[in-house]
């Protein structure tokens, strides 16, 4: 069990290393709400590698979920501000500082860095879902070439399948760590699995678009 | 708490979630192929409507051209002739006086060319011989108008072979060897020209070669001229494709359509 779920996070990581790579080779190539979802890209790769290394060095992760809360929240918010404005409705950057506020509070009052902060992200998720569905609701109102809005769908439907994967073991996160190691795997592996396949596509996606034309915002 | 009921409801939840997002894309894309797909049926429809609309104009102005070259070859060039039979007359009655004589024999010069004319813009609107003895024979007197210059040599080789009965079809490939002849004589500085038809299964395809400067039909905007030549060809219910030569000298334009039923 253990092994396995070793080589599927050690597989997780080598393809946000390869997204974020990408991203990094081409930003150029990236503009609008894309540069967003390039750094919330370089953003996971950096989380998801460095807590795998602590933890393979036995050093305490957590604070590294303190830290990508707030930067995750705060790309997120921007990235939807942005594809929101792009289709003529009302931004949502008003959010932003409130978010970081409470995610802060939750952090130094609630669930210190020495615990894992799952009330922020399962908030974080939660509302991640939530802005995905609304955004995907209001695409299919409009009339943008076909190969704009699939590209678009992948990516927010991307980000939307990794949070909803996220959603439940964050919340009950706190729990899962006291329990035995071999009844974690479950989870952890069900959820490395989804997040593997999401990347896998991710990668496709990106490595097609981005090696046959630019991307227009 | 117990673990495993807990490790149950997770799993569960994960999976219920994950459903119902990709139930969300799942949706999503149906809709949009729902929304292409009404999309392309507005598009087909636009395209058709456009095209019944292409070829009621065309029919009405080759209506339209067959009437006015009728009128001025029945109408207009009879009278014409009377007038011309008449100078004659007054011709013979004022023989005798020269400054009279002078003036008829430049009314007479006049009138010969305007009759000239009328017949060379009748038969420009719409060709008798194509109307009185078919396609095959149209085309070899054009051939010859054109060999009769000395500056450029036309060749048809099996006109017999295209054999067509609607009088529409006919017209439109008349037309399309018109104007691609116009090109070639405007643009090209050919020298020799060949049409060759050929007949392969249902299809008659007819090969228009020039041997001038040729021109990259992928890269040349449509001009009205190539509008008309691939409008002309649909409206033959086949297709028209443009080469360039082998050693990239002259043209090469291909023409296929189905054969009469």
């Amino acid at each position: 069990m253990h092994d396995i779920f070793r080589i599927i996070v050690w597989s997780v990581v080598g393809l946000s290393v390869l997204l974020a790579g990408l991203t990094i080779i081409r930003f150029k190539a990236f503009s609008g709400y894309l540069r967003y979802y390039g750094l919330w890209m370089i953003n996971s790769a950096i989380m998801e590698t460095a807590s795998k290394l602590l933890v393979d060095f036995d050093y305490q992760n957590l604070f590294l979920f303190h830290l990508n809360a707030v930067i995750e929240y705060s790309l997120l918010v921007l990235l939807f501000n942005h594809l929101l404005k792009d289709i003529g409705h009302k931004g949502i950057h008003f959010i932003l500082f409130p978010g970081i506020a409470v995610i802060l509070l939750n952090s130094l009052f609630i669930q210190t860095p020495d615990t894992f902060n799952s009330y922020s992200l399962t908030l974080i998720s939660l509302g991640t879902v939530l802005f995905c569905v609304y955004y995907f609701i209001l695409l299919s109102d409009l009339s943008w070439s076909l190969d704009k809005k699939m590209f678009q769908a992948i990516l927010i439907g991307a980000i939307l399948v990794l949070h909803v994967s996220s959603l439940i073991p964050i919340l009950f996160g706190n729990h899962l760590v006291l329990m035995e190691l071999n009844k974690q795997y479950i989870i952890w592996i069900l959820r490395a699995c989804i997040v593997l396949v999401v990347k896998i596509i991710m990668f496709y996606t990106l490595l097609s678009y981005l090696f046959t034309e630019d991307i227009k915002d | 708490m117990e673990d495993a009921p807990v490790i149950i409801f997770i799993v569960v939840s994960m999976i219920i979630l994950l459903i119902i997002s990709l139930s969300v894309l799942w949706f999503f894309y149906h809709a949009q192929n729902k929304i292409i797909k009404m999309k392309m049926k507005e598009q087909a429809a636009k395209i058709e409507y456009h095209k019944n609309l292409l070829l009621n104009t065309i029919k009405t102005q080759e209506n339209e051209r067959a009437r006015i070259a009728g009128e001025l070859h029945d109408d207009v060039a009879s009278k014409l002739n009377v007038v011309h039979l008449n100078i004659h007359l007054l011709k013979k009655i004022s023989g005798n006086i020269p400054e009279h004589a002078k003036i008829i024999d430049q009314i007479e010069t006049s009138l010969n060319e305007g009759i000239h004319r009328t017949r060379v813009i009748s038969h420009e609107l719409m060709p008798q011989v194509l109307k009185k003895f078919g396609f095959h024979y149209a085309l070899h007197e054009l051939a010859q108008s054109i060999n009769v210059s000395g500056g450029l040599h036309l060749e048809v080789t099996d006109g017999h072979l295209c054999a067509i009965s609607d009088d529409f079809k006919v017209l439109h490939l008349f037309r399309i060897i018109q104007e691609l002849l116009s090109n070639t004589i405007k643009y090209a500085r050919a020298q020799n020209i060949t049409i060759t038809f050929e007949n392969i299964d249902d299809f008659i395809i007819m090969t228009y070669r020039d041997d001038g400067i040729g021109f990259d039909a992928e890269k040349t905007s449509d001009g009205l001229g190539l509008f008309n030549i691939k409008t002309r060809s649909e409206l033959l219910g086949g297709e028209v494709i443009f080469k360039n030569d082998a050693n990239q000298q002259g043209c090469i334009c291909i023409v296929k359509f189905k054969k009469d039923e």
